[in-house]
Order: C-alpha cells, then structure tokens, then sequence
C-alpha cells in the first residue's frame, strides 16, 4: 500500500514537475525573530538583595514568527518562549510553544481564516483583538474568521472563538466564548452617483455576544452578553468627521463590582487639516464598558474590547512616568490638538520653518446617582447607580496641557522643546488609594547636532517638578549615532526631590547597539525604577531592577 | 482514500501555482480619513517605492519622515521614487495624524495601519522600520532604526535600482 | 441586489441581538444554603491580601458573603504574604506575615500572580492554583455538594495563665482514599484591627484606620507542610488516626478571637480533603 502510493506520489511529482518549479518559485516564507534577555544583579541602593532576586538571575523573553504564502493560500504560526518572563511581566506568561497557529485562504470574494487571529471592529470599542509584544499583552481570538466582499463598497466580517489567556488552553466552561459580525459600507465606492457628491462617507455596525456558564452560588448572572456599535466616517474639504457609539446589556463582572447596569461608550472626533495646519477636536464617554471574555478576570487580560485613552502619548521617559489609562467603570474626556508650521521665510519661521504643536485633553468621572435610597453606588448585585449621559463629575482622572515647538537652526542644528502641565489622580489610575493627586510641570529640550553627513550627537535633558509622590526628577541623555549602524548612549534618571532621602537615587543607563539591515543588536546596562500598576482591580509590584539587557531582533 | 488525498493535495497545489501574487502582501488598511484602502494598491509605475512604518509616540520615526520630506521634492524628480508612511497608531490616537501629517507638511501618503494588521504582515518587530521594493514590488531591502544621516545610504540604493535597469 | 444584501444582513444582525442576550431582572441575587452534616466535607477558602493591597477588602467581603452562604461549610483563611503585606510606615507597620504563609504564597504562585487571590481547597487547573476572587464562588459551588471521604474532629485544651494550647486531631476514614495524606494544623486569629489601604467605597474610606482583619493566619502547629498522616494505601474505609499537638500562645494574640484550624491534604496533588476549625475557649 505504502509502496503504491510513494509510486503514485513520484509519478504525480514528476508528471507536474513543471508546476513544482512554480510552488517553489510561489511560495515563499517570511519571518521575524526577537529576544531580550536580561541579567540581574543585586544592588541595595535600589533594594535589590541576593533574596530579591531568589535565583532568578536571567530572564528570558523570545520568539519567532513565521508566515507562508502560496498564492491565495497562507499559513503562519509565532513561537514563543518566556523562560523566566523578564522583571515586570505578569508571571503567569512564563512558558513555552506555539501561542499562534493560523490557515488562510482569500480571493477578491471571501477571506477565511482559520486558527488564531487579530481583529478590530471599528475603532474597536466592542471587539479588537491585537498583541503588544513590549507589554506581554496578547488577547487573539482562537476560532474562525470569515470576511466577505459580496458588492464593491461593502465588507462583512464574522468571528467567534475564544481568546488566549496566557497559557491556559481553552476547556469547556473554563472561560467564556465570543462571537460577532461587522458591517461597513464605503458610499463612495459602492454608489457611483455618490461621487459626485463631493462628500467622503463610510458606515458601519457590529455586534459581539459572549457566553460563559453562570455557577456563581451569589449571583443570577446572564450566560449571554451582548454588545452592539454603530459608527460612521464623514469627509468634506478638509474637514472629517468620525463618531461610534456602542451599548451593552447588563454585565456584572469583577471588573465593575457585579453591578447589572448597561453600558455605552461615545467616541467621536472632529478634524481640520490643510497644508500647514491641523486641528482635531475629540470627545469620549464611558459608563461601564468592560468587556472581557471571563466575567471573574480583572487583570489586563481577556478583554474583548478597546477602549482608547485619548490623551497625547508621550515619546519621553519622564513625560511618560504618568500615563492614563481609560477607566472603564466610567469617565468624560475632550482632546484637542493643533499642529502648525509657521512657514519658511517668515519672522518666526525663519529659514526652514518651525512646528508648533498644543495639545490639550481632560478626562473627569461620570456623575453617578444611587438608584434609590436603600442602595449604595456600585453595590454588588443591584443595578448600582443612574448616570446622566451630559453631566460631568468635579472628579478631574486626568489632565495634559502641553506645547511643543521644534526647529532647525540651520544644517547642522536641530532641536524641540516642550512644556507640559500635569495633573495625575494616582489613587484612581494606579490604585495608589489615599495618595494626593500629583501635579507636575515637566519640562524637555532635545537637541541634535550633525557632526558630519553620518555622525549626529543627540543631548536631552528632562526636569518633572512636582510636590507629590515621589517628588522631583531630572534626566539627562546623550547620544552618538553614526548612520546607519551604530548608536550609543549614557543616561540617567536622578529622583533629587524624592521626600525620602534615601531613596534620591541615580537610574543611570549605558548602552550601544548596531543595526544592519533589519538586524539590530542592542546592549542596555543599568537600573530600572521599580513601580506598582493596579489595572482592573489587581495590583502587581512591578520590581526594580538593576543588570544587563541584550535585545537582538531580525526578520526575513 | 490516501490515494485521492493525495492526488486532491497535488491538484491544488499545482493549481495554486498558476496564481500569482505581488510580493506585497494584501491586507485592508485605511487612509488618513478613515476610508479603507488595500495594500495591493500601493503601486508606482515600475518605479522604486519606500514603505517606513512609524507611530505618533515615535520620535525616531518622526525624525526619519521628516528627513525624508525636505528631500522628498529633489528624490522624486530624480528618480521617481514614492514614500508610503504607514502608521501603526491604534484608535487611542488614530485621530492625531492626520493634523500631525499636515501640521509637519509631509507630502508622501500617509495611510493607518491601526490594528498592526500590515505590520504583521510585514514581519516588523520594531519601529522606525523601512522597506525599499524595486519596480516590480519586490523587497530589495530593508533598514530598522533611524539616525541622523541613514536617508542618504537609502537614496544611494534607490539611485542603484533605478540605474539598474 | 444590493438593498436585499443590506436587508438580509439587518435582519440577521437583528436576530444575533435578540439571540445572544441574556436580560437579567430583579432579585439579582440567589439564595443558597443547606446545612452541614457528619459527612459533609468541608470547603477551604484561602484569602492571599496585605494591608497595603487597595482591592483586598472587596475580596475578603466577597468570602465572607460566601462563608455565610454555605453556613457551616466554608472556612475562610486570611493569609498575609507578598509585597503588600510588607510592613511599612505607619500605621502600616504591622507584620501579619507566617512563615507557613510565605512558604505558600511562593510555592502556589499566589502574590505574583496579584492581590488580591485565592485558593479552593487548593485545587488546581492546568498546573494554576490561583483563583481570582470573581471565581471563588464558582469553585466553591462546584466542590459544594461533594461527600467527605475522611472526618476531622478538633478538640483544645486551653490554658489561659500559661496560655498553653493543646490540639487533638482525630479522624475516621469514610471511603478508601489510595494516595498518601498529611495534616496541617493552624493558628488563626479572628477580628484584629488594624489600617487597611481600601479602594471600594462601600466599605470604607481610601485608609481604613479601624479596619478589621478576619481569620488571620497567625502561625502553624505543625510547620508549613504539614505531618504525614497516612502513607498510600493505609488510609481504608474505618481506619481512624490521631495526632497531638501543644504550643505555647504568642502574648500578642487575642485569645479570645483565636481557633485551631487543621486540614488534611492529598500529599501529592495538595488537594485538600477534609477541613475543620474550633475555638480555643
């Protein structure tokens, strides 16, 4: 029998040899490859003891993708390995195997996708599955996937799996389910006449339902949870205009204390732009809009949704010490932004032109109202509390003013300076409970001179002045690049104004690296300040650390 | 019933061959105001394109497309050559790059790639990442970080691919 | 063509939202109960916090909802161990922490997977012993209904000059259980008060000065693992074992609030099996 076969399959390959040449010819493989490794080492001026670290001197964080396309027929799979996962990631990433495993077929018609996959309906407020490996977040469906193209203009999408959860497979009951359809219809492309119109418009709509068994002694809870969106894309001129509204019947979970409210989320956001200038405007409302794949999970895990903090996202390390992150039991927020060039030529602008960026955003809570007398706000199993949609609390989360300006002075010289103003409610966003607001000016300057067409010195220096939490900061950085291969750097962090005075500690940093192509090496030594995250009602002590790191990364 | 598996497998197989494909893979991204917009589009008429992934919390990235503007002008005349900025910006800033792009006054497109579905795609680790294809949109070659300078060793191979043929 | 397309997809997307929902009413609470008998087996509930540990009152408000539920069936531990249970500046300069606890909260991988955790009868999934307090009563529920296979009786002598303790364990096997088993016998304190860091509104302000910590777990009889009790295969129907313990009462311990909790435990899966506690006066 076997005999036969291995006959058939010769005659078989021979006979279509030519075409064989074209598979190989076809089909080709790609890939990617990164891992950090870091070594550790006690050092007792940050706290670190030989019994801190417990023998857990390396940490190991790897993997590897790999993508195979033949014609209209793909297959990839991403192996991983965590062993021991590095300082500051979630324990329970640590392991090892393939985390990501995919099949797919697509043609002008259908696309279908079988195994694990990211998805984002919208701008996500309902489903997004994505990963992020710098944060070990990884939330990807394991399921199916379904895409159609039925008419010119028109895309429908259907899921449903489950999610990753760490390591932990997928057993009957053990978490719950997903599935969900999406619509979106691009006018402009589906109705000629529309073109005309001068107008840009695309809508769209999804729902998502989850499942997971209620054997909870406690509660009656609802084994089916759906959620439904709506949004629309509008262009005109130079003006956009985008908005999504999405709403979810009662999900009592750990994340919002068991309370049998709905939820709805707003997000919408207006733009200008022309050559030159661009402004955007942007509001957002969340009441009670967890979603996660398992009612009892409050870690950074499992979500089934995203929802956007819409401050700026800071690209400096002390400009980035306080980041918000949403609330998702409830808050108000407005964004808005101006980006303008003061053009060549003029007074300010000078010779090349200078950048001016603003960029404002406040995030407070929602107003909440008990439900009658008898019920305290957010009491576990009632409906916890009435919210108007249009009130705003006095309870400011978060806010950011900051202007930047950047310039180039002449060919050699370049630079930006940049002045925020902070105000941080860490007992909400970090679950630091008790502790007094912080309120911070920060200050950053980054200039770079070019020594020659390849070699460039970069200085940054950063100040964060501020009364509350661990005090003042300041840093300092340099760089020496020369293109396109080599970098290196010292930095340090120096906490002056800590109000413990044995904790006023250096953070000093030294590194090099060397790219060539898509391969970078990259060797980091020095300290690391040690924190605690509360996300979702856990807190996690994320340790200093003091060592060595060696990044290596390539793809092919 | 091995037999037919087999004879159905090499079928496919060879029928798939015929198939062709642009090395870029096809993935659904979006433009800058939010209209969705396939990477088999990215096309130059059989000349070099440039394709550099970047994100708003990017300083590098920034630096390298601003690099790229003030020659962008003289590149395109002397060779030309078409940069595609793909930003991986997620929906938590998706908003701001439009006003970014036009504030800067980058005059390449711009697209958003705001569920890393391209990168992916793509096999990009980390950002700033540039890819260089040649007429035929095949990648020649590719370059991750950016310092001060690097857009001049990436001119020299667009010059190299146009003068090739 | 393309107006039926639009048609079919609302109605479908319109089915999906009617389908795919569960609409709770009112009461949204469900009664539970049930009394506990000779043969019942009792369910441990291990309750991993720390002072400093901002989502611990919620959790521990969340067991004692279920120690009420299952009156009688459910004994609940508060086991202090981890970095927020770290004494620190007061008022949080209390040192809940126990040998045996931190033993535990490294072994099961309790405080680094975040507070607050817990454990069911130290039941474990796919190699994970933590259970996150949205779960316990899920676990619980599930293990609930389950018929002992071994008997726990505590007896205490207490004395309250010398405050001298004396435990005797003693216990009759119900059903033949094949693998090896040990006991473990425990020191708990209930209702010390004390700061609590707190971040649920219901239950106090963001610093609870008065805060009070129940079952405390306060120090082990017998070390962090236990004593044998049984090697595998000796443990047959109507077998019946005993063991004694004596230990002189730390000054600061309350007497008053103290009990004698001892279970028994699968000693190679960890499994608890049978748990019981008593008062010592």
């Amino acid at each position: 029998m076997i005999k036969k076969i291995t006959i058939l399959a010769i005659a078989l390959l021979s006979s279509s040899l030519l075409s064989a040449q074209d598979i190989f010819d076809n089909a080709r493989i790609t890939g990617s490859f990164q891992t950090d490794v870091q070594f550790y080492r006690p050092d007792k001026a940050i706290g670190i003891y030989d019994t801190t670290i417990l023998g857990r001197k390396v940490g190991i964080n790897g993997y590897t993708n790999l993508t195979y396309s033949l014609g209209k027929f793909k297959a990839g799979l991403r192996y991983e390995a965590f062993m021991t996962p590095l300082s500051g990631f979630d324990p329970r990433q640590e392991g090892n195997g393939f985390p990501y495993i995919w099949a797919s077929y697509s043609s002008d018609l259908i696309e279908i996708t079988a195994g694990n996959f990211y998805e984002q309906f919208g701008n996500g407020l309902i489903f997004r599955t994505y990963e992020e490996w710098t944060l070990g977040y990884d939330n990807s469906m394991n399921g199916m996937r379904v895409v159609l193209y039925p008419a010119k203009g028109l895309t429908l999408k259907g899921v449903y799996g489950s999610q990753r959860f760490f390591w932990q497979k997928y057993e009957r009951n053990s978490r719950g389910l997903v599935r969900g359809a999406d619509a979106e219809l691009n006018l402009n492309e589906a109705f000629t006449s529309f073109e005309g119109s001068g107008l840009r418009l695309s809508i769209g709509g999804s729902a998502v339902s989850k499942y997971q068994r209620d054997a909870d002694p406690i509660y009656n809870l609802p084994e089916n949870v759906g959620a439904f969106s709506g949004r629309f894309n509008l262009g005109a001129g130079n003006f956009s205009l985008m908005t999504e509204y999405a709403y979810k019947i009662n999900d009592p979970s750990a994340a919002n204390n068991f309370i049998y409210q709905n939820g709805q989320a707003v997000l919408s956001s207006l733009s200008y732009s022309q050559k030159g200038l661009g402004v955007v405007l942007q509001l957002k409302r969340v009441d009670n809009f967890s979603f996660k794949s398992d009612r009892t999970v409050t870690a950074n895990a499992l979500d089934i949704n995203f929802l956007p903090p819409i401050n700026r996202t800071h690209a400096y390390s002390l400009t980035a010490k306080y980041p918000y992150a949403t609330q998702p039991n409830g808050e108000m927020g407005l964004q808005f932004q101006v980006n303008y060039k003061i053009p060549k030529g003029t007074l300010l602008g000078g010779k090349y032109g200078t950048g001016i960026t603003l960029n404002f955003s406040q995030v407070n809570d929602i107003v909440r109202n008990q439900v009658n007398d008898t019920t305290a706000i957010m009491e576990s199993g009632t409906l916890g509390y009435t919210s108007d949609f249009f009130k705003v609390s006095d309870h400011i989360f978060f806010r950011d003013f900051n202007i930047e300006i950047d310039k180039r002075f002449n060919s050699k010289l370049k630079g930006m300076v940049q002045y925020m103003n902070l105000l941080y409610d860490i007992a909400t966003i970090e679950g630091h409970a008790g502790e007094e607001a912080v309120k911070a000016h920060l200050g950053v300057a980054d200039f770079t001179y070019k020594l020659s067409s390849r070699n460039a010195l970069r200085l940054e220096a950063q100040a964060l002045i501020t009364e509350q939490d661990e005090g003042d900061w300041a840093a300092l950085m340099a760089e020496y690049t020369i293109a396109p291969k080599w970098f290196v750097a010292v930095a340090d962090q120096y906490n002056y104004g800590n109000p413990d005075e044995d904790k006023r500690n250096h953070y000093y940093t030294v590194s090099a690296g060397y790219t060539r192509e898509s391969t970078r090496l990259a060797l980091t030594f020095g300290r690391q300040n040690e924190g605690v995250v509360c996300v979702g009602g856990v807190c996690r002590q994320v340790p200093a650390s003091s060592g060595f790191t060696i990044t290596l990364s390539t793809n092919f | 019933m091995k037999k037919l598996l087999i004879i159905l497998l090499m079928g496919v197989l060879s029928i798939s061959a015929f198939s062709q494909e642009a090395s870029l893979p096809k993935v659904a991204i979006k433009t800058l105001d939010g209209q969705s917009f396939s990477t088999s589009d990215i096309k130059n008429d059989g000349k070099p394109i440039i394709i550099s992934f970047w994100a708003l919390w990017c300083k590098p990235c920034q630096k390298e497309l601003d690099a790229f503007n003030e020659l962008y002008a003289e590149w395109q005349e002397e060779t030309g050559v078409k940069i595609y900025a793909i930003s991986i910006d997620d929906s938590r800033s998706t908003a701001r790059v439009a006003p970014l792009v036009k504030g800067k006054g980058w005059e390449f497109e711009v697209l958003l790639d705001p569920n890393g579905d391209f990168k992916r795609a793509m096999n990009v680790n980390m950002i700033p990442h540039t890819f260089l294809l040649d007429g035929n949109g095949k990648v020649v070659s590719q370059h991750t970080a950016y310092f001060d300078g690097a857009e001049l060793e990436l001119y020299e191979k667009v010059k190299k691919l146009v003068s090739k043929k | 063509m393309k107006k039926s397309v639009l048609g079919l997809l609302f109605l479908i997307l319109l089915g999906f939202a009617f389908q795919a929902c569960d609409k709770i009413e009112p009461p949204y609470k469900e009664v539970g109960g049930g009394q506990a008998t000779d043969d019942t087996r009792k369910v441990l509930l291990e309750d991993y916090t720390g002072h400093t540990c901002v989502n611990c009152p919620a959790a521990a408000k969340v067991g004692h909802q279920l120690v009420e539920l299952f009156s009688g069936k459910v004994i609940m531990i508060g086991i202090h161990a981890g970095y927020f249970a770290d004494p620190k500046p007061a008022p949080f300069n209390n040192d809940y922490r126990t040998e045996a606890g931190n033993a535990w909260d490294v072994f099961f991988g309790m405080s680094a997977a975040g507070n607050p955790i817990g454990m069911v009868n130290r039941k474990s999934s796919q190699g994970v012993y933590a259970i996150t307090n949205g779960n316990w009563g899920t676990e619980i529920n599930a293990v609930i209904e389950a018929k002992a296979s071994i008997t726990l009786d505590i007896a205490t002598e207490y004395n309250s000059s010398s405050r001298s303790l004396k435990a005797t364990l003693t216990s009759k096997v119900l059903q033949d259980i094949t693998t090896a088993l040990k006991l473990q016998v425990l020191i708990v304190e209930d209702s010390i008060v004390s700061a609590q860091r707190n971040n649920d509104a219901s239950i106090g302000s963001p610093t609870i000065l008065d805060y009070v910590h129940r079952h405390v777990l306060r120090g082990s009889m017998n070390g962090s693992w236990g004593d044998d009790l049984a090697a595998a295969g000796q443990a047959l129907a109507g077998a019946t074992f005993e063991k004694s313990y004596t230990q002189t009462l730390n000054s600061s311990l309350n007497e008053k609030h103290v009990t004698v909790v001892a279970f028994v435990y699968d000693a190679t899966t960890y499994e608890v099996i049978q748990v019981e506690e008593k008062h010592i006066q």
